[in-house]
């Protein structure tokens, strides 16, 4: 504005007809110069009429700034910090809210010699650097460190190291050595239930356990704020691995296995397959003990399946009196197969006395009795003809023998010969006998009340109630007493069989089993153990079957997980066994 | 132009400019404050990751496996047996004091008697531990702090029998066992073995012939004896 000279004609009409009459008249006539005049003003009004528009325009721009940022608040003016807390991936916990697998920002020691920007990657020699560095973490090779920060070249010194060793590299003081932190998946309990929740690979998708079962919901940004709930019991857990572990070096087993089922809601508490493996670290001899023992390898599981063929004929009602006895004095000749006795068990035993010493040829003919057509059909509903109901993704197939059954294949699997199944098939199946007669899928998803599957019915309810007598008879009197703790009632079967090698079944190599329930006067949870090639040692007796390692397991895992699980012992409670009794006189068992 | 036209415009252009530099003010003020919630939720987020680090950091050193392993090494704690939870809130009760077991005393219904309050103050003062077994649990000639099990049993008693008798026998602890399920009296034999003078039920004789003041014992009012056979049975 200022740079126009107002009242001047060059300035207002520029270059025009005006500039020649200037010149050609410098004086302009007066009605000339008073139209001049008018023209100018008018000019200069609708300036500022412009300008002022300009200025309202921008304050009512600025105005309706301040307004909308009071009206609509500052939803487009930061953002909150809220998706920072947001894991990469979600957390997996127990049924009790302990975090199992979690996202951590751990620190890693990355060498980065762009860091300097140009300049040399370090301000110190190398040699020095890495004498400092194994200062701080003194299992580094100070040498070999010194070539590598030499080499020049970009790469972890260290994968993972703690926060005040992170603090101490920083005070060193060299840029290329700014630890960052990285996210990454932490398994706080190291191998615990490690089996259950697998690990997290390289490309960043789980594998083995729930991590991969759980795969997208951990890791879409929709469902990965919430945490995936197990039925497992880190404590329970712990102690399952504990005494399984132990009972392990014991006997010099070279595996073992075990299972904590809920009998009422097929929630598996606990299960461990030993040896594990530490998902914080995979290595080569980690990926060589991912194969689960109790959901993917089957087995021939042995006397163990004694209970549940007696509890078909009480069910099918073959067997109607207890007392009745079946010869068991020789050998059961079978076409040209002969089902023996480990050692003789007298002329004949009942009912009770078959379970309670273990006999086969009892058993067997207890089955013959009940029929193929009849004992295939509760197999069938146990569940022993399909891989095992739980979401892990490793689920061995059963060896099941499909078609009619011939007789000798009945009087096989009566005893657990001859049909292959896994541990947790065995503890579904107890379960099953001990609740009641209902058969329910086992889960790892922790289920609330109105969550329960219906199942279905294998046995009757009265056949259940005679069961749980039997088995608490096993563990008072029979096979089963090293099982035996205090004020727990606790009931089960062992089984002890040889497993098949090449050229028939190898005498030495056993795989014990012991499935049991507890408290037998209202049972709550199943827990079956397992060892694999158990070995007669000193602190086993110089004995390798299962009452010595799997039953004796159970004895010691029960009083450990019992009150958490908010079963107290209590030594004036006990499963009525007095019509059981004058059954077995003064019997004992024998392995 | 004229004086008046500048005025305006120089008020006009004034005001403008106060206008922007308030709604600068005020921005600037939106913004300072916006920057502060954002400052403030970045410290929440970093103390949240901090919270949730050293949580791990706490749950990996105290992780289940070296938990076991510092209790063998240096706690050696085992898991409870059954005779360290109590059943229930007599139990509680008794906890901790020691078992007294209580002489056979005179037992007499004092209270009992429904013949003008003198006598039965007469007869108090006479046996003077003589109270009702099931409403003072200390003096019955059970176990202290066996408070709640004398009601249970009462119903159990000889049904024959006038109330007031079913309370005397009740006292008697070698009823219990044949009258309570097997359970109850595996218990309570193994407590009772050891206190073979506790004939509380023999004893309410001598309490009826030492009280002349009553004016009917017990004696004559029921047949005692059939009950104390009906107990031995």
């Amino acid at each position: 504005m200022a740079s126009i000279p107002l009242g001047t004609a060059q300035g207002l009409s520029g270059p025009g007809p005006a500039h020649r009459i200037a010149r050609q008249a410098p004086p302009p006539a007066p009605a000339r110069r008073a139209d001049l005049r008018a023209t100018t003003l008018k000019l200069a009004r609708t300036r500022v009429a412009l300008i002022a528009f300009a200025f309202a325009l921008a304050t009512a721009i600025l105005v309706l700034r301040v307004a909308m940022i009071g009206i609509f608040g500052s939803a487009s003016a930061f953002t909150p910090g809220g998706n920072a807390l947001l894991p990469d991936r979600g957390t997996i916990v127990d049924r009790n809210g302990m975090p199992l697998a979690r996202d951590f920002k751990s620190y890693a020691l990355w060498f980065n010699p762009k860091a300097m920007e140009g300049g040399p990657p370090l301000t110190r020699s190398p040699e020095e650097v890495a004498r400092k560095l194994v200062e701080i973490f003194p299992d580094m090779n100070e040498a070999e460190l010194a070539k590598r920060l030499a080499s020049g070249k970009g790469q972890y010194l260290r994968r993972r190291i703690l926060p005040e060793e992170a603090n101490r590299v920083f005070r060193i003081g060299e840029p290329a050595l700014s630890p960052p932190a990285e996210p990454s998946r932490y398994y706080p309990e190291g191998n615990l239930a490690a089996h259950v929740l697998g690990y997290v690979g390289a490309d960043g998708k789980g594998r083995v356990g729930m991590e991969q079962v759980f795969d997208d919901q951990l890791t879409d940004a929709g469902t990965r704020g919430s945490e995936q709930v197990l039925a497992i019991d880190a404590r329970v857990q712990a102690a399952l691995e504990d005494e399984l572990l132990r009972g392990m070096g014991l006997s010099q087993a070279k595996g073992a296995g075990g299972i904590v089922l809920d009998v009422d809601t097929g929630e598996v508490v606990a299960l461990a397959s030993l040896p594990s493996f530490d998902p914080n670290h995979i290595d080569e001899a980690g990926m060589k003990q991912m194969f689960n023992r109790v959901t993917n390898q089957v087995y021939e599981l042995g006397s163990t399946f004694k209970p549940l063929t007696v509890a078909a004929a009480i069910d099918a009602g073959t067997i109607t009196n207890l007392g009745r006895t079946w010869p068991t004095g020789a050998p059961l000749r079978i076409g040209g197969f002969a089902i023996k006795d480990s050692h003789s068990l007298g002329p004949s035993l009942n009912v009770p006395q078959i379970l309670m010493h273990s006999s086969n040829i009892g058993t067997a003919q207890i089955a013959d009795e009940l029929g193929s057509a009849r004992m295939k059909r509760t197999m069938e509903r146990l569940g022993f003809n399909e891989r095992p109901y739980i979401e892990l993704p490793a689920r061995g197939f059963p060896i099941w023998r499909s078609g009619e059954w011939p007789r000798i294949t009945t009087m096989t699997v009566s005893f657990g010969h001859g049909i292959a199944v896994t541990p947790l098939h065995l503890a579904s199946a107890y379960a099953a006998m001990v609740n009641g007669g209902i058969w329910r899928p086992s889960t790892l998803h922790k289920l609330a009340p109105n969550e329960v599957p219906k199942g279905r019915r294998v046995f009757k309810e009265a056949t259940s109630a005679r069961m749980r007598q039997m088995l608490r008879l096993i563990v008072t009197d029979g096979t089963g007493r090293k099982a035996e703790a205090p004020g727990f009632r606790i009931g089960g079967k062992t089984g002890s069989a040889e497993k098949p090698g090449a050229g028939g079944y190898k005498r030495t190599a056993l795989v014990t089993t012991f499935a049991s329930a507890f408290p037998m006067d209202n049972p709550r949870y199943v827990v079956v153990t397992m060892f694999d090639e158990p070995q007669g040692t000193a602190a086993t007796s110089y004995q390798r079957t299962a009452a010595w390692n799997a039953a004796a397991a159970v004895g010691r895992i029960v009083p450990r997980i019992g009150p958490m699980l908010g079963v107290y012992p209590d030594e004036n409670r006990d499963i009525d066994l007095s019509d059981m009794r004058p059954l077995i006189g003064n019997d004992g068992g024998h392995e | 132009m004229t004086s008046r036209n500048r005025m305006q415009s120089v008020m006009w252009t004034g005001s403008v400019v106060v206008a922007t530099a308030l709604s600068l003010v005020l921005m600037l003020q939106v913004k300072a404050v916006n920057s502060e919630i954002a400052e403030t939720e970045k410290a929440i987020v970093a103390t949240k990751q901090q919270i949730a680090s050293l949580e791990t950091e706490f749950q990996t050193r105290s992780r289940q496996q070296q938990l076991v392993r510092w209790n063998e090494v240096d706690f050696g704690y085992v898991a409870p047996r059954a005779d360290q939870f109590l059943d229930g809130r007599a139990e509680l009760a008794s906890l901790g004091k020691q078992v007294e077991i209580i002489d056979a005393q005179p037992v007499r219904m004092a209270v009992a008697d429904a013949q003008g309050e003198d006598r039965g103050e007469v007869a108090t003062r006479a046996a003077a531990p003589v109270r009702m077994a099931s409403a003072e649990p200390a003096s019955a000639p059970a176990l202290k702090g066996e408070a709640e099990k004398p009601a249970i049993r009462l119903a159990q008693a000889e049904t024959k029998a006038p109330a007031m008798m079913r309370q005397l026998v009740a006292t008697d602890a070698r009823i219990r066992p044949a009258q309570v399920g097997p359970k109850a009296a595996a218990k309570s034999e193994a407590r009772f073995a050891a206190q073979p003078t506790a004939k509380p039920a023999v004893s309410a004789k001598p309490a009826a012939s030492k009280s002349p003041a009553a004016p009917k014992s017990f004696a004559e009012r029921f047949d005692l004896d059939s009950v104390i056979a009906e107990g031995k049975r």
